[in-house]
């Protein structure tokens, strides 16, 4: 309980601290309260009761409970109206101004009221500009463009990947008919030969991509083609997806990753540094069935040059990353 | 393809919602709901529909291609239902006395009311511009935020192994461990899924595209819903509430949480949904006291988003609001109660 205060208390500040709809929430629930007039009170009252409920550390904790502590204390101001209230006082606050206005027109004619119509356009003015002041203020969350262009790369990369002669697209799907021909048949001798069912298995996985690469190629490739394997998926550095399973890793899929990084950081480290950390990392990426390795182009001509030595495969250079076939590993 | 997707994920969900809601509310006039309550609760339904096919397959380990076909047989038969319910409704009311009273008298009324003035028009106008102005961000898929979610690579898990939920959608590795149950009900991906199967498109293009995009729509739907309730005789304060509220999506993304953030960049997640849809909506119906279809959407919350046991949000604020509502009245009732002792006393 007390870790869901602490953790309370500093999401609020948190929520407080990149932009400020909470605020002006209060404001504008502080100019409904006080307003003469019509106004929606079973709404009102159902957001200033949440809101404080939100805010509270113990009730903040509550509902954190309450919404499973999968999500973090910022969601719990899902079970506001945000949005509906500013939307709500935004319109009353401006539509009365306008309202007044089109009654003093109406009662004193368009040239004595043009001091009020500009005196509204600049309050209507000054209430967008506070919308904006509370809002992201070009602060981003992410670099949404980067992020795209990331991804775009990687998409070409894949694509590379697919349709190069070692193993085009069509060739792939006919690839794995053909496997299933052949695993129907090798089922067929392994009832006759008696043929372990796991050598089965991995005969006939060996040949579905199952790629080892940078993060940047590897955060997308399930995303464009479902049918490419990983050693290692998003959830190693994005640690919000651990939660989606009961998997995890070893230390040597740590390994792998951590040497892949070391690589993408300096790929002009020494030769020796890089076959010390890269071949035991390479020979346990083979053991479990990696038949495509990609290294960032920015990795020197000598380090491509002793793991080509050590795998006896020469590298590709297509796209920006250096890529090992391994098929037949 | 992709435009045959967009032109039934319109129709069908209408033409659905439209019997549903004349099952769930009868006779009611028309004014009893609107176009927008006719095309949500038709995407309410699909979800629910999506779900049953789901669990189906994930229960009884049936393959992915078992539960496209349950869910092409439920939707076949509501939409029979819905079009069966609706000839017979037209046909009704077409005999009907005082509908066809009620329906001229309000085409009498349309054309005697003024037109939107100057003012209305330059407010849709805007809103009009800074809603297009999202969609084309969202459907360009450009500003994507995929970070603790994996939709796509679990839509692409399903249409890989043509099953639900056996590999693991970060490696495409069988699971050893599994995954939490409560996960595992969610119907989302499989939706989706069905949704890139039929229409033989990628699952780039359906979840981080196309989805997003009516979710956006359906967003504004309900606060449509929303604005009709707060300002019932004023157009233009309508649309200057939506306004505001495109205003406040463009402007408040700058929390993973925030509603801007889910519908500008990642409208495909259930949070997002709930947050641009089933909560508007909820809030709308609490306040015109349509409680029915309170209950659909608490249902489709529990369909798409990790829950407390079924518990979420849209649960939690009809809770809140009932017990508003019903507060005020109690309070009421006690303050006449005191002014009629008050006036005898006098």
């Amino acid at each position: 309980m007390h870790e869901l205060l602490v953790n309370a208390w500093s999401g609020w500040l948190r929520y407080t601290d990149n932009g400020k709809f909470a605020a002006l929430l209060l404001v504008v629930l502080l100019f409904l309260w006080f307003r003469r007039g019509r106004r929606n009170k079973e709404l009102l009252i159902y957001t200033t009761i949440a809101a404080v409920l939100c805010i509270f550390p113990v009730s903040a904790a509550l509902l954190q409970k309450y919404q499973t502590l999968f999500y973090d204390y910022e969601w719990i101001w899902s079970y506001v109206p945000v949005i509906i209230m500013l939307a709500y006082g935004i319109t009353v606050f401006l539509t009365s101004r306008w309202e007044n206005y089109q009654k003093e027109v109406r009662q004193k004619g368009n040239s004595v009221t043009r001091k009020l119509f500009w005196e509204n356009i600049a309050v209507t003015a000054g209430v967008v500009a506070v919308v904006l002041l509370c809002g992201r203020l070009g602060n981003p969350v992410f670099q949404a463009e980067e992020e795209a262009l990331e991804r775009q790369q990687a998409l070409l990369v894949l694509e590379a990947l697919l349709e190069s002669e070692e193993l085009a697209p069509d060739a792939l799907t006919q690839q794995v008919e053909l496997e299933q021909l052949a695993s129907n048949a090798l089922t067929q001798q392994a009832e006759s030969e008696e043929l372990a069912p796991d050598a089965l298995t991995q005969q006939v996985e060996s040949e579905q991509l199952v790629l080892w690469a940078p993060q940047e190629v590897m955060a997308y490739a399930r995303a464009y083609d479902g049918n490419i394997r990983l050693i290692y998926g998003r959830n190693m550095w994005d640690k919000a997806l651990m939660g989606y399973s009961y998997e995890s890793y070893g230390d040597v899929e740590e390994s792998l990753y951590q040497w892949m990084s070391s690589v993408e950081e300096d790929g002009d480290q020494s030769s020796e540094k890089f076959l010390a950390g890269g071949l035991p990392c390479v020979e346990a990426a083979l053991e479990r069935g990696v038949n495509c390795i990609l290294l960032p182009g920015s990795t020197s001509v000598e380090n491509v040059e002793a793991l080509e030595d050590v795998l006896k495969e020469k590298a590709e250079l297509m796209e920006g990353y250096y890529i090992f076939w391994l098929m037949d590993k | 393809m992709a435009l045959f997707l967009w032109l039934l994920m319109a129709l069908v969900p209408w033409c659905l919602g439209k019997g549903a809601l004349r099952i769930l509310y009868g006779n009611q006039p028309t004014g009893g709901y609107s176009l927008a309550d006719e095309v949500l609760t038709g995407w309410i339904i699909s979800i629910g529909l999506a779900e049953a096919a789901h669990l189906a397959a994930c229960m009884l380990g049936r393959s992915f291609s078992d539960c496209i076909k349950v869910f092409g047989i439920e939707l076949g038969i509501c939409l029979l239902v819905a079009v069966v319910i609706i000839l017979l409704a037209w046909q009704r009311d077409k005999k009907n006395a005082v509908t066809r009273r009620r329906r001229k008298q309000k085409k009498v009324e349309r054309a005697l009311a003024a037109g939107p003035d100057g003012g209305q028009k330059l407010i849709f106008v805007l809103f009009g511009l800074v809603v297009l102005l999202q969609f084309v961000t969202v459907v360009t898929g450009q500003s994507v935020y995929v970070d603790g979610d994996m939709t796509v690579e679990t839509v692409n898990s399903f249409l890989a192994t043509d099953a639900v939920y056996q590999v693991n959608p970060m490696t495409g590795e069988e699971y050893t461990l599994g995954m939490p149950l409560r996960l595992k009900i969610l119907c989302l991906p499989t939706l989706y899924g069905i949704l890139c199967r039929v229409f033989q498109l990628d699952a780039v293009q359906v979840v981080w595209e196309i989805v997003p995009a009516f979710v956006l729509i359906g967003g504004y739907l309900a606060y449509g819903t929303v604005a009709k309730k707060l300002f019932p005789e004023d157009g233009k304060k309508r649309g200057s509430f939506l306004l505001a509220v495109s205003l406040l999506y463009t402007v408040g993304d700058y929390l993973a949480s925030m509603d801007g953030f889910g519908v500008l960049h990642s409208g495909f997640r259930g949070t997002s949904i709930r947050g641009a849809i089933l909560l508007p909506y909820v809030f709308g119906l609490l306040l015109r006291r349509k409680y029915k279809l309170v209950v659909l959407c608490i249902l489709a919350e529990v369909c798409i988003v990790w829950t407390l046991y079924g518990m979420g949000a849209c649960l939690l604020v009809t809770v809140g609001m009932v017990c508003v509502y019903v507060g005020r009245k109690l309070y009421g009732k006690r303050k006449a109660g005191e002014e009629d002792v008050t006036c005898t006393n006098s």
